[in-house]
């Protein structure tokens, strides 16, 4: 009697085990974060090899190929313990060798990171793992966020080619997925969809609302809505505000003129304030002000374009003349020549614009910096989504980056809007889900940009003492989940949804 | 109730292109107007049509669905047939998808289930949706049997999450005793899987101990008892008077399933008593304990020159939870008794040793979809399913969730070879016997061999249970 005779033999366990090969190849897929990526890239190669080996033994080949993923599996989890999720995801080679959570390796790994943006992020995370509090929320906010849960294995198993395991988990996502549920169920329907449409060229998405194809009327009252609910870009657009008071009051009193460049997404919202504020300075609002409000109307981020027939120039001019104040607007071009003049106090705001710039080969992010720098503005206030990392060209790790970004966008937005399904709340919902979509990289850590700035020949300015507290004092009337952080003695003021880093403003000159 | 396209596994596994349209189907069902048009780039494609050349030549032909009989027979050869009225088409066609959306979530539920804390949200979003969609009374099959599954995850995720704040804590199944006796004798009636078991473990006894004088059945998990009447009818009639044959039964009951199981133990010992004295056999009964899962065969009483034989019957439907290295401890010391046969009897689950949680999981399901495709219709079904299955269900996932008796699921009968037993041939006449056994039901079941010394039920490509025959090396013959 031979042991084989007794083992079952494996034709007997039929064509279902076609299907547990191809799906289960991937398994087990954690619940994961961005330090995970890294592996779940090796094993989709390691997936493609064992596939072609199959043909020959099935049955073998798949307790091989499984023993491998169980293998990856529990190295990321050590990884997992070891790193946290400060690791960047930047290199799409696979990982050589899982290192064991002991100390020495955890040494040897910090030595090993010899880029300095590198070295500051993981004495980063290690600050934050002191704050048990801290990463406990943390923890349990990725545990609430279900959607990515499915979205980002879906994305994995796109780069990993594995088209049953891609069906499997579009299928349980359209039965999870609601555009008008909570959150998560909000965040599986667009991410569904952008999945479709990335799979399959023949895909329409469903139309949703955008600000281009929004009625005048509706546009206007959703912003205003939105800056009253949600602190977003309300924030952002009050410490630039509170920065441009800044610099103008070092600026010798000759200069009677103020310019600010406008690279924003603000629609005008942000300057009815300023301009008040100018009005309330002992010496009163300058001779003239000057809006110069670079616009693109082909850009494909989110809340970036309005409605083409929304004018908001005269509106605003109107207000300023009710206030004394000699207002200029205009509106050129992002290839236009920007003139300035001596007189004038010129200004950089650039808010939630400048990421749309791509850095794949040519960084132009860095060139935009440095044409701006050749300006010579007096300040620059530099607000942008601090994201994790660097941009990868990965579309999974890409997806995964963007859905962290709209997951904050969704969650906030559910807090501040009351109702289930308001006009104004599914515009905007809209608006923001053009990130899915959109070929452009995503958001990049703030290092990334200091970095930028830095090598373009700026150096950071600290934030006032009005600046910091008009904006506290802003927030407060906001969800108390939202928070306002100041590090690196004032010059980064970052804004934070339950715990986790959603923008940051700065100020250069 | 007994629908040909319940069979799922057929639908979903037999055909590639069956699959695959019906995933797409199942993902325009809810966007109305939208396909899943998987229309990948380059290589992408080429590679997908390699797969499903690759499984093509594999697999064999799709199974001509098979004619089934009995009160079924009439409404189902109406459904197989060619002119399939239009109507039935689209609704054959809606259960479909439905049981392949169920198959997805379940899946999905399972494999979040893993993930602990981590997913623990997913979880419970994946098993509240699934129990929207499902119900124990549902028309079909996957469908009913979706619903049992949805209920032992969510026992598992709901303990999971007791376990976290309270520390552990048990929930019994709560059936009345007396429904539960019921339910298991109707599921005798319509299906072999229980006495498939039963009846080949028996008449392997009855040949291995021909001419023994005393016999001493040492039992792992008695149950009931319902095994051994037929024994000992069999006994009485091969002979009487004074040359009958002593039969002892010595029933094991394990401490860890507490006060119950004793109670079990003493009640079927007193009606296999009652029984034995009604046809005439002699008889004596024993309950021996078993102290944290390990057996100790001095606690037995042993007769010199009775033949022992030890029985083992794991995991069938009703049984208490059956640690392995119970059953380990159990099989390693009963070899010290000599005995003159080993029976063991055990599904055909989780064979693939160490294979993950979400791969026992999905062989569970295959199983029990088997089963309930196997299962004859009847009045009686829904309570079957309820007062069995469910349980049952509930019972396999708990075990397949517990990581640490996962490595001993690999083949029973291998542990057997390499520790020390020899296989016992299965004689002519008890496969004659199993398939006359399985004439009597459905036509998709069938006995298949095992090596020289074991035998199988299967419920067509899926084996069910099977059973092999064992003897210590050292004992005579």
């Amino acid at each position: 009697m031979s042991l084989e005779e007794t083992e079952p033999p494996s034709q007997t366990l039929d064509n279902v085990l076609g299907w547990f090969d191809d799906s289960i190849s991937l398994t087990p897929l954690p619940g994961f974060n961005d330090s995970d990526l890294l592996n779940d890239f090796d094993w989709s190669q390691t997936w493609e090899w064992d596939h072609q080996t199959q043909a020959q033994d099935p049955g073998c080949d798949f307790l091989h190929s499984y023993s491998q993923d169980l293998d990856a599996y529990i190295g990321c989890e050590a990884t997992n313990l070891e790193v946290g999720t400060g690791v960047p995801v930047i290199d799409s080679d696979p990982p050589p060798v899982v290192q064991l959570p002991n100390d020495q390796s955890k040494k040897r790994n910090r030595d090993e990171l010899t880029d300095a943006q590198l070295v500051k992020r993981s004495a980063r995370s290690k600050k934050k793992a002191d704050k048990p509090s801290e990463v406990s929320r943390k923890d349990s906010n990725k545990a609430e966020r279900w959607a990515e849960q499915l979205l980002n294995p879906c994305a994995l198993a796109i780069t990993a080619r594995n088209s049953s395991r891609v069906q499997h988990y579009i299928c349980v996502l359209s039965e999870l997925a609601s555009s008008s549920g909570d959150s998560n169920h909000r965040l599986a329907s667009f991410g569904l969809c952008a999945l479709r449409k990335h799979i399959s060229t023949s895909f329409v998405p469903p139309s949703t609302l955008t600000f281009a194809s929004a009625e005048v009327k509706m546009f206007q009252k959703t912003l205003l809505k939105f800056y009253e609910v949600s602190p977003w870009f309300a924030l952002p657009n009050n410490m630039a505000n509170s920065a441009i008071l800044q610099i103008l009051s070092q600026e010798p009193r000759d200069k009677k003129d103020l310019h600010i460049l406008d690279i924003g997404v603000s629609h005008g919202m942000q300057w009815p304030t300023l301009l008040e504020a100018l009005c309330c300075r002992p010496e009163g609002p300058p001779l003239r002000v000057r809006i110069t409000v670079v616009s693109d109307l082909t850009a494909d981020i989110p809340f970036s374009v309005g409605p083409p027939s929304y004018n908001y120039a005269s509106q605003l001019i109107g207000f300023a003349r009710s206030l004394n104040i000699n207002l200029q607007i205009s509106v050129i071009d992002k290839s236009q020549l920007i003139d300035t003049s001596p007189h004038e106090t010129f200004i950089v705001c650039a808010q939630f614009r400048l990421y749309q710039l791509k850095n794949r080969i040519t960084d132009e992010r860095s060139e935009a910096l440095k044409a701006l720098r050749s300006l010579n503005p007096k300040g620059v206030v530099l607000c942008e989504y601090n994201g994790e990392g660097s941009s990868s060209v990965d579309f999974a790790a890409d997806f995964s980056r963007k859905l962290d970004y709209l997951w904050k966008f969704l969650d906030s937005t559910s807090y501040g809007f009351k109702e289930e399904n308001s006009e104004e709340r599914n515009l905007m919902e809209g608006e923001a889900t053009k990130v899915l979509m959109s070929s452009g990289d995503t958001n990049e850590g703030k290092e990334i940009w200091y970095e930028r700035m830095r090598k373009a020949g700026f150096s950071a300015e600290a934030f006032g003492e009005d600046a910091i507290d008009g904006a506290k004092s802003l927030l407060r009337k906001y969800d108390n989940n939202w928070e306002i952080k100041m590090e690196d003695e004032d010059t980064f003021a970052g804004l934070l949804w339950k715990a986790e880093e959603v923008s940051f403003c700065s100020l250069w000159k | 109730m007994n629908h040909p396209y319940d069979d799922f596994p057929n639908l979903l596994f037999s055909n590639n292109t069956a699959t695959a349209t019906s995933t797409s189907s199942c993902v325009e069902q809810h966007d109305g107007i939208i396909s899943l048009d998987m229309d990948w780039d380059c290589d992408f494609h080429d590679l997908i049509e390699s797969m499903m050349s690759d499984k093509g030549a594999t697999t064999e032909s799709p199974p001509v669905l098979p004619c089934y009989h009995g009160q079924e027979g009439i409404s189902n050869s109406s459904s197989t047939g060619l002119s399939m009225a239009d109507e039935l088409d689209h609704d054959v066609e809606a259960d479909e998808s439905k049981g392949l959306r169920l198959v997805h979530l379940l899946v999905a539920a399972a494999d979040a289930s893993i993930g602990a804390d981590k997913t623990r949200e997913l979880t419970r979003v994946l098993l509240a949706k699934l129990k929207d969609m499902t119900s124990t009374n549902d028309r079909t099959n996957m469908e009913r049997l979706a619903a049992h599954f949805t209920n032992g995850l969510s026992k598992l995720h709901k303990e999971a999450n007791v376990q976290r704040q309270y520390g552990p804590h048990q929930h019994p199944d709560v059936h009345d005793r007396v429904d539960v006796m019921l339910a298991f004798q109707m599921l005798q009636n319509m299906s072999p899987y229980i006495n498939f078991g039963y009846l080949t473990a028996t008449q392997a006894i009855l040949e291995a101990v021909q001419y023994e004088r005393r016999i001493h059945i040492v039992d792992y998990d008695i149950t009931d008892g319902v095994q051994w009447p037929s024994l000992m009818q069999a006994l009485v009639s091969r002979n009487t008077g004074p040359s009958a044959q002593h039969l002892r039964i010595t029933a094991l009951s394990r401490a860890t399933n507490g006060k119950k199981s004793v109670a079990a133990v003493q009640e079927a010992g007193r009606r296999l008593t009652a029984f034995a004295e009604s046809i005439g056999q002699p008889f004596s009964y024993h309950h021996c304990r078993m102290e944290s899962d390990t057996f100790n065969p001095s606690s037995l009483k042993l007769v010199r020159g009775e033949a022992v034989v030890i029985n083992c019957v794991l995991h069938l439907p009703r049984f208490s939870h059956q640690p392995p290295n119970s059953i380990i401890s159990f099989l390693s010391e009963a070899k010290t008794l000599n005995p003159k046969l080993v029976t063991l009897v055990h599904e055909e689950v989780g064979l693939v040793g160490n294979q993950g949680f979400l791969y026992r999981f999905m062989d569970l399901l295959h199983q029990f979809s088997a089963i309930f495709d196997s299962l004859e219709a009847g009045p009686a079904r829904g309570f079957v399913e309820r007062v069995i299955f469910g349980p049952w269900v509930s019972g396999w996932l708990t075990r397949i969730a517990i990581t640490a008796e996962v490595e001993s699921f690999a083949s029973w009968p291998l542990w057997l070879a390499t520790n020390g037993f020899k296989p016992v041939e299965v004689s002519f006449a008890n496969r004659c016997q199993a398939k006359l056994l399985l004439s009597l039901f459905n036509d998709g079941y069938g006995v298949e061999e095992l090596g020289q010394n074991g035998l199988v039920l299967g419920w067509k490509s899926r084996r069910l249970v099977s059973a092999s025959f064992w003897a210590s090396c050292e004992s005579s013959e």
